[in-house]
């Protein structure tokens, strides 16, 4: 049995070193580069405009942003939907990650809250999906431990959250204990994400990625140090190349025709696949919707004025989930927001529906995104 | 926790080390406490009780096979009365609750079709969704041929719950079975093993073979096959019967990758599961590819449902009947409408959909109308013909027809429903060419799929498994050759095949197929 161990071992250790190897080396979404996220973050705090890494750790980013700099009077939260709107607040941060889930909302909400910067005003921009039943753990998870932190905050606000049936719990239980608070960072903050990044470290996946990215860019490219890999934009330079805006926005949205959005669209109808929703949205999640309910509660008892902004779906894929039964969490998802508007006097700007936003499919700058002109109109024109 | 994920792999080792170095008395439950680890980090936590109840009315099932065996000659019927009544519950408790968990929405959508049909505009019932518990198909008919074979006398009733409750979940199994008999691996599962190498080592070679098909063939060729599938309209013609057999090369190595992991580990711990393919595509019928193929459920069937239908009294009286009225013939004819039940049910098992039910009827059609009505037919043919059954190309006629004609009905499983496959197998009469649809199939997939070196990986994965069944068939061990080569060339191999699994494998792309059923 030795023998067999040692064998095992050995082939182990040789294969994962191997790839743990080459994935820390190359580490094409930067996820054990918190340096080059401190790094940009120097540069984005100083006024500068930096050129976007491509994947990096947005959430690392936001937080070290969010705690960095003088609370603004305004913060937009939300996912890649408010990345690109030219917002006219005089002094707004926006402090989108993208692909977020319901937690990933609070959890930068939490970074406000846990160093003392909740601001004025918060802008939620809302996806249609985030009320869909998840798996309870935000999709950044370096940040997870501040969502937490706020769930725990917000516990006394709105209604009691409901565990949906047969749903662990998420994050800590309610009744039983607050993560502890230490200057601003909660504690325990990074041990999930730090195991992520174990798996991540060995993935097999994450290892082809890596082998991809060396083949493009070369082993030196991937030697650099975070300084030499930062890249001060100017302005002209940023319009064409996607870059990071020292108020939290991006650039360079890249536009596809009609035609193309059309067909892409209509692909993930067909494969049903719809974006955040996958194969399905039934039913808003009672959970989620008690932690949002609860999170606006606590907001406005705090003295935060709130707004919500609903960003346009595309129109083939609204026309599809509107009519689909498979996907009624959408409209119920608008309707219940426009509810809770009521019930806390909260403005709600926009629309899920294009038709209501007055929002068309040229006004798209992909199937997923909405031109940032046409969704600042939107934004203005259309609130309840 | 996927069995081809890294959490897994550890999680697996892990196991084994304690396995290995526990008191030999306590193997037993540390399997189960890993199966039940397993069970509870792949599935929601309630849907045990579904596990518990089924394996709780099967025990006291066989408790009162116990209690009513050793009884006087006047108690006779009493006790067979009450075994029989403990036999009927327990069965239907349990395939009621697998007919509401995995079947309500075929019902439904029967009903809704009925009424459509009749008029009615709206759907008159809305579809259910019930969270099923892990590989309930295939642990339910586990379970019950324990149940049924304690009836029989055929196997010994376990008087451990727990025991059971591990023949029942034992964790390699929830993933894609094979389907167990308590007497194959119920003394297995709680005898106490002794640590053996060669049995470890083939063990790992055969479970680290199952990852590379699955990885590198099975899903590599799922880009392939999703666009074959998603538009038959623009792959027509000859590319509807390439769909046909490149989709049944993906099942097969996804389903036999996932035999060969669940094998390999289960060697490992010292636990001898059986096949569940004997080299399929060797077959020269379609008869005997379902003797090779998914063999753990077609024997099942045979044993439970066959031939206990074919003993019953209006099987038998119709037998007679026909027996009477055309001869030898009629025997056969008489054994019909059971195999429509047989072929009927192994659709319904793999899905709440009518579909895998044409499909079987396919098959079905093969076996009955061209392997017994028309039999005497071509035997004429080939008498006039010369055509000898032996030659080898005439054995290679016969395998290819029967992997193009079992290709076909795999279409049924594949689209998406029924009609979808009808559709496309009405394109099969649209010829498209070959070089447009490949050109799109180029520009839609070949990325995705991995271009030249994972096709070459294929290529060559593909080629050596088929030599691995050409022993099979000839019931020869396919890894002796393996075994008896040069350490360095045998390592050499071992750590091609990792890397190339690691290189050229798709990751994230999908769970094993069967594990939807």
């Amino acid at each position: 049995m030795r023998k067999m161990i040692l064998k095992v071992s050995l082939l182990s250790l040789f294969v994962l070193g191997v790839v743990g190897g080459i994935n820390y080396i190359a580490d094409p979404a930067n996820l054990f580069g918190e340096a080059l996220v401190r790094e940009m973050t120097t540069h984005l705090l100083q006024g500068e405009i930096v050129q976007s890494p491509g994947d990096y750790d947005e959430g690392l980013l936001q937080k070290e942003m969010l705690t960095g700099q003088e609370p603004p009077e305004t913060v937009i939260v939300g996912s890649s939907s408010i990345l690109y709107v030219p917002w006219e607040y005089p002094s707004c941060y926006v402090a989108g990650v993208s692909g977020a889930f319901l937690r990933d909302y609070l959890a930068v909400i939490g970074i406000l809250d846990a160093s003392d910067r909740l601001p004025k005003r918060i802008v939620l921009g809302i996806d249609p999906w985030i009320l869909k039943r998840d798996n309870g753990i935000g999709r950044h998870t370096s940040i997870a431990g501040y969502a937490d932190y706020e769930i725990a905050q917000s516990e006394d606000y709105g209604p009691k959250p409901e565990r949906a049936e047969g749903s662990q719990p998420h994050g800590p239980e309610a009744s039983h204990r607050k993560p502890k608070r230490d200057g601003g960072r909660i504690a325990g903050e990074s041990t999930k994400s730090r195991l992520d990044r174990v798996w991540e470290l060995f993935s097999f996946a994450y290892f082809q990625s890596s082998i991809r990215f060396l083949q493009q860019n070369g082993l030196a490219e991937c030697l650099k140090s975070p300084q030499e890999r930062t890249r001060v934009m100017t302005e002209e330079e940023a319009r064409q190349i996607p870059s990071l805006l020292p108020g939290g926005g991006h650039t360079a949205l890249p536009h596809y025709d009609m035609a193309q959005n059309d067909g892409t669209a209509l692909s993930a109808i067909d494969d049903k696949n719809l974006p955040g929703m996958g194969d399905e949205f039934r039913k808003v999640d009672e959970r989620n919707r008690s932690l949002l309910e609860q999170e606006l509660a606590y907001l406005k008892a705090r003295g935060t004025e709130v707004e919500i902004y609903l960003p346009t779906l595309y129109p083939v894929l609204y026309e599809y989930v509107k009519g689909s039964e498979d996907y009624a969490g959408v409209t119920e998802t608008e309707a219940l927001l426009r509810e809770l508007g009521k019930t806390y006097e909260i403005p709600v700007h926009g629309s899920f529906d294009p038709e209501r936003s007055g929002t068309q499919s040229g006004d798209f700058a992909d199937w997923l995104h909405v031109d940032g002109d046409a969704a600042i109109r939107e934004y203005l024109e259309l609130v309840e | 926790m996927v069995i081809t994920s890294l959490q897994f792999l550890i999680f697996t080792a892990v196991s084994l080390l304690i396995y290995w170095k526990l008191p030999k008395r306590f193997q037993w439950m540390l399997l189960l406490a890993d199966s039940l680890v397993f069970y509870f980090v792949n599935c929601r936590a309630y849907t045990f009780l579904y596990v518990i109840g089924a394996v709780g009315a099967v025990y006291a099932a066989t408790c009162v096979f116990v209690r009513t065996r050793a009884k006087g000659a006047g108690e006779e019927e009493r006790s067979q009365r009450a075994r029989k009544v403990a036999l009927v519950l327990a069965l239907l408790s349990n395939l009621a609750l697998l007919a509401v968990l995995k079947y309500s929405n075929l019902g439904i959508h029967t009903v809704n079709t009925i009424a459509q049909l009749g008029g009615g505009k709206r759907p008159l019932l809305h579809e259910v969704h019930f969270p099923a518990p892990l590989a309930i198909s295939f642990y339910t008919l586990s379970l019950l041929s324990y149940l049924i074979d304690c009836y029989w006398g055929s196997a010994e009733p376990e008087r451990n719950p727990l025991k059971v409750l591990l023949f029942t979940m034992y964790f390699p199994l929830m993933v894609s079975g094979p389907i167990s008999r308590y007497r194959e691996i119920g003394g297995q599962l709680f005898e106490e093993h002794r640590f053996d190498y060669d049995r470890v080592a083939s063990g790992l070679r055969r479970a680290g073979w199952g990852f590379a098909k699955k990885c590198v063939v099975a899903d590599r060729l799922s880009y392939l096959n999703d666009q074959l599938f998603l538009f038959p309209d623009i792959y027509s013609g000859i590319w509807v019967l390439g769909a046909a057999v490149l989709y049944s090369v993906q099942l097969y190595f996804d389903f036999s990758g996932c035999m060969d992991i669940v094998l390999g580990i289960s060697e490992c711990f010292g636990i001898r599961l059986s096949e569940n393919f004997k080299a399929p595509f060797f077959s020269v019928s379609i008869q005997e590819i379902w003797q090779r193929w998914h063999v753990a459920l077609g024997s099942w069937l045979n044993d439970y449902l066959l031939y206990p239908l074919m003993k019953t009294k209006p099987m038998a009286c119709l037998s007679e009947r026909l027996r009477k009225k055309y001869g030898k013939r009629g025997r056969h004819l008489a054994t019909y409408p059971a195999l429509l039940v047989l072929w009927s049910a192994m659709g319904l098992w793999h899905g709440d959909s009518w579909k895998y039910i044409l499909g079987e009827g396919w098959w079905f059609f093969f076996v009955i109308v061209c392997g017994q009505l028309l039999a005497p037919v071509f035997a004429t043919w080939k008498k006039k013909l010369h055509i000898r059954e032996t030659h080898p190309v005439w054995i290679a006629f016969q395998r290819c027809r029967t992997v193009l004609l079992f290709g076909i009905g795999m279409i049924f499983f594949r689209a998406d429903s029924y009609p979808a496959a009808l559709h496309m197998l009405g394109r099969l009469f649209v010829p498209t060419g070959i070089v447009s649809p490949l050109r799109t199939l180029y520009y839609a997939a070949w990325e995705d799929f991995g271009g030249w070196p994972v096709l070459a990986a294929v290529v060559i994965l593909f080629v050596l498994q088929m030599m691995a069944d050409a022993k099979v068939y000839r019931r020869e061990s396919a890894q002796t050759k393996v075994k008896a080569l040069h350490p360095v060339l045998r390592w050499s191999l071992y750590l091609a095949l990792i890397f190339t699994t690691i290189f050229l494998g798709a990751y994230g792309r999908s769970s094993f197929i069967y594990f939807g059923f």
